[in-house]
């Protein structure tokens, strides 16, 4: 077991190394010259200078490196933690990363744990009376929240708090051990909304793989044997049921975590997904950058936690 | 008489037997599928507006209008008008045009690329499925819609540039599955049998796996193109689609529309619900092709 983490941790580095690789191209490849948009957008910036001319400009980013150097240095320098500085406000990128992480991981998690707490028993109702009047009308709901772009929903529960009750969501940075009222109100929507997409795939997938399971000869060992339906769904049918489920569910915290950077910008959340589409927006390629590599990592750390506990919750793998 | 009589004469369906036999075809798949036909009729609605988009607008989509600005719906502008005084009915049927364009061209290129990927990763095996496994696994492990926004900042604004950036969030799921269809197709008898002829590796790639694995090629495009237009309509809505003055149903949401939406909530509401219903139909339409070409897949 131990052999495999390591193995899959180690694995972990050239999937990240190839990644930024093509970030890094991405980026640099860009027709036009980046020094001029910062100059051109940044007259009266607090950090560059304006009698700067472009060439120290370039000179300071770095830009006038070979291609190659560029990247080395800035991978030797990520690997040790430092991003760089910002292009338009000179903060540390990781620095500010820092900041704002916690902040992203919690809505995502929430989000995580919504889409898991509601949709799997959502699924398993609807799979222990499929067809009736509870399933179809469950069913419905799923395939509606997975067509409604969450941008949408943000917007109209937006609107609908402001014009029905007068509500709007908190804004600025709450932390959820300093003041988790302010916190939880400010969360709780974009998770839900953000959880919504999450659930009703998850739903769906509970209910298959339950209509699936229900059908097995254990089960109806189980029932033979005299056990009542409860203990049946619960003892036998949920444990094997959760197994794809779960592994689902975690995987699509990629998605979950793409999801964050529209939602942040709409409830004014200071996250790494907002961060992030700020950097893009302003082409600011170490903000960039770093973000994107930091949500890799979070994403491959998710993935690597989801497989060990998927080993670890279906006995019939043995990691060796 | 009877027995002289030709085929031609006598039993060859006549057209008009043949396009009954279809109606009843597809009758059949409509009533075993109700939610997928549904779902296929509105698609069909929404395409044949965009199609004819030019012929049923009232107003240009780009004429602005500077003494009518955020008109709500009336008689005059069907949907209203938005802050230029454009009207917004004609906005919406030339945003359709956008999204369903934008959709189907990023699902094609990109399922198509990654499919054709997938297979030949399986099929070769050894060190350039490995290889192409880790670019996949890389790909597969970042959010999609950060993909497609990176790319597309990166490249100055154009229809192209957004339909290239969606189709690369297509690639590595639609390469994995080829994959695992490539790897047990090749297990097959006619695959042995068509090596041993001489056939070489190319030719048995395109005459025998390809069309015998076109079944996921097509139950995945179907179940991609809602997602296409909900990550089209993410990306106009950040102001990183496709570039105005064209009419996108994801632009239409932010800016004006999303700072005024107290006072003039129709303009976030249609268009918002436009994108629900088209992605909903996709999705329906989507899981009906699965279900009747793959009933074992488990529902996503």
């Amino acid at each position: 077991m131990g052999k495999y983490v390591l193995r899959r941790l180690v694995l972990i580095l050239p999937t990240l190394l190839l990644l930024s690789l093509f970030v890094f191209v991405l980026m640099r490849v860009l027709p036009g010259d980046v020094t001029r948009t910062i100059m051109g957008e940044e007259i009266g910036a607090t950090n560059i200078d304006m009698k700067m001319s472009l060439e120290t400009l370039r000179k300071k980013i770095g830009l006038d490196k070979p291609l190659y150097m560029q990247y080395l240095i800035w991978v030797w320098d990520a690997a040790r933690g430092n991003f760089g500085d910002s292009l338009i406000t000179g903060k540390s990128v990781a620095g500010e990363i820092a900041q704002r992480a916690p902040v992203t991981m919690q809505l995502s998690l929430m989000a995580m744990l919504i889409s898991m707490f509601l949709g799997i028993p959502v699924g398993i109702m609807s799979a222990i009376r499929q067809n009736s009047w509870i399933d179809l009308t469950l069913r419905f709901w799923s395939i509606f929240l997975l067509a409604a772009p969450s941008f949408w929903l943000g917007l109209m529960v937006i609107f609908v708090g402001a014009y029905a009750f007068g509500w709007l969501p908190p804004l600025g940075r709450h932390l959820l051990w300093e003041d988790p009222v302010a916190n939880l109100t400010q969360l709780m929507w974009p998770a839900l909304i953000l959880g919504s997409h999450g659930m009703a795939t998850t739903a769906r997938m509970t209910r298959s793989t339950m209509l699936e399971v229900m059908r097995e000869d254990y089960i109806r060992t189980a029932r033979a044997k005299g056990l009542r339906e409860q203990a049946v769904i619960i003892r036998h049918a949920l444990k094997n049921t959760l197994i794809p489920v779960v592994t689902l569910a975690g995987l699509s915290f990629a998605t979950l975590l793409g999801g964050t950077v529209i939602l942040e910008a709409i409830f004014g959340i200071p996250g790494m997904g907002y961060y992030l589409l700020n950097g893009i927006n302003s082409h600011d390629y170490t903000v960039v950058q770093g973000g994107v590599m930091v949500f890799a990592v979070m994403v491959m750390l998710v993935n690597l936690l989801i497989d060990l506990l998927y080993g670890w919750i279906d006995p019939r793998i043995s990691y060796g | 008489m009877a027995q002289s009589a030709t085929y031609q004469e006598t039993i060859r369906p006549r057209l008009g037997q043949r396009f009954q036999r279809g109606l009843k075809g597809a009758g059949k798949l409509a009533r075993s599928q109700p939610l997928g036909a549904v779902g296929f009729v509105i698609c069909v609605f929404f395409i044949l507006v965009a199609v004819f988009a030019p012929l049923v607008q009232r107003y240009s989509p780009t004429d602005i209008d500077p003494y009518a600005p955020a008109r709500s719906p009336s008689a005059e502008h069907w949907l209203g008008t938005d802050e230029f005084g454009r009207d917004l009915y004609s906005r919406m049927i030339h945003g359709a045009r956008v999204s369903l364009y934008v959709a189907f061209f990023s699902i094609l290129l990109g399922t198509s690329a990654g499919y054709l990927l997938g297979l030949l990763s399986g099929y070769v095996g050894g060190k350039v499925d490995l290889v192409l496994q880790r670019l996949i696994d890389a790909m597969l492990a970042f959010p999609p819609l950060l993909l497609a926004l990176a790319m597309v900042s990166v490249f100055s604004p154009g229809l192209d540039k957004v339909i290239f950036a969606i189709s690369i969030t297509f690639v590595p799921r639609a390469a994995r599955i080829s994959r695992g269809v490539a790897l047990s197709l090749k297990e097959n008898v006619y695959v042995d049998a068509a090596k041993v002829v001489g056939a070489s590796s190319a030719r048995v790639l395109l005459r025998h796996i390809l069309p015998n694995s076109m079944a996921p090629y097509l139950i995945l495009a179907s179940v991609g193109l809602g997602a296409a237009i909900l990550t089209e309509a993410s990306l106009s809505y950040l102001g990183l689609g496709v570039p105005p003055p064209a009419p996108s149903w994801g632009r239409m949401l932010s800016g004006y529309a999303q700072t005024r939406m107290l006072a003039a909530p129709w303009m976030v509401i249609i268009p918002g619900a436009a994108i629900m219903t088209l992605v909903l139909a996709f999705n329906l339409f989507g899981d009906a092709v699965r279900d009747i070409w793959d009933p074992k897949l488990r529902g996503r």
